[in-house]
């Protein structure tokens, strides 16, 4: 028997099954879902070319075994993604993660974006004053004494907010640090 | 019966029995794990398959090649490097004396209360496995 025939005896490239051979745009849209999972979990901790061959050979099994369990049922024995994408970073997991660094940063930022507003709405609300046609503010907000004012302080018709503060910055900068694990980067690792 | 318990022990012979399968014949992800099913290994799942396969490929134990399939994407087929060809027959030397040894072990019938500590039991059953000179 040729090394390359499959358990059905049938060659390489054939199949013996009798489910349709291609299957439906909702299984193909599972199937990409789960893929893209996967590979999303395998980000930064292998290469690009291996992730995309690993993409490649999962869409096989799985059209090889939807043929025999259905896309659902395919999928379902694949487990979580997650877990499955670890199974393939087993003893390799040493990467830079610079998606998930980028991906921490933006979540801090977004975070502390979120409470300068909270902050500033309340203030401004709290102290809201009528001058003329004019709306004048009162507040004042500090992170830290020393760390710079996140809002400016005083009477004034409009205002500044500096959310790039150094406090922020610092803590934007550790959230990319402790995503990507930046002490894995070896100048000359590929 | 394969249960819960036996799955742990089979992941760990997962390995070799990949390589023993591939040794056989050239076959493509989910095809080893028919063939693993056809053993009676229900329970190793297809998410413990794929990426074993895929560190066989990275320790450079498998090669593999992309085979065109008319049920969808090009199925990788894989195949056994030289190296290993080495490997499998460590892991079945290595496998072979982990039997040998714990067969008359657990060939021993199993008291019903142990032994207090500084005595020795006795062994009088033969052992169950007898190695098979290479």
């Amino acid at each position: 028997m040729s090394p390359a025939a499959d358990q059905s005896g049938t060659t390489p490239g054939t199949t013996a099954s009798t489910m349709p051979d291609t299957p439906g745009l909702r299984d193909r849209l599972r199937a990409r879902w789960f893929v893209w999972r996967v590979d999303a979990s395998l980000d930064g901790r292998m290469p690009r070319r291996r992730r995309r061959e690993i993409r490649r050979e999962l869409r096989a099994n799985l059209a090889a075994s939807a043929q025999d369990h259905g896309m659902r049922g395919a999928i379902e024995r694949l487990g979580h993604p997650t877990t499955l994408a670890r199974g393939y970073v087993e003893g390799t997991d040493q990467r830079v993660r610079w998606r998930t660094g980028v991906l921490a940063a933006l979540g801090t930022f977004t975070v502390l974006y979120l409470l300068t507003l909270f902050f500033l709405v309340a203030f401004s609300l709290g102290a809201t004053e009528v001058a003329g046609s004019e709306v004048s503010f009162s507040y004042a907000y500090e992170v830290a004494p020393g760390w710079g004012p996140l809002v400016g302080a005083g009477e004034q018709t409009s205002f500044e907010v500096l959310l790039l503060s150094p406090f922020h910055l610092i803590l934007i900068a550790l959230a990319w640090v402790l995503g990507a694990r930046i002490w894995r980067w070896r100048p000359a690792a590929r | 019966m394969t249960t819960a318990h036996d799955v742990q022990m089979l992941k760990g012979a997962l390995r070799l029995a990949l390589l023993r399968l591939l040794a056989e014949r050239e076959s493509y992800g989910y095809e080893l794990v028919l063939r693993l099913h056809d053993l009676g290994l229900v329970d190793v799942a297809e998410g413990s398959v794929y990426p074993a396969i895929t560190r066989l490929e990275r320790d450079g134990l498998a090669s593999s090649r992309l085979v065109p399939s008319s049920s969808g994407p090009a199925r990788k087929y894989y195949h056994l490097t030289e190296a290993g060809t080495v490997a499998l027959r460590d892991a079945t030397a290595a496998w072979h004396h982990l039997v040998d040894a714990l067969a008359p072990l657990l060939a021993r019938e199993i008291p019903a209360e142990p032994a207090p500590p500084g005595t020795t039991p006795t062994d009088d059953t033969p052992p169950a496995h007898e190695a098979v000179p290479s």
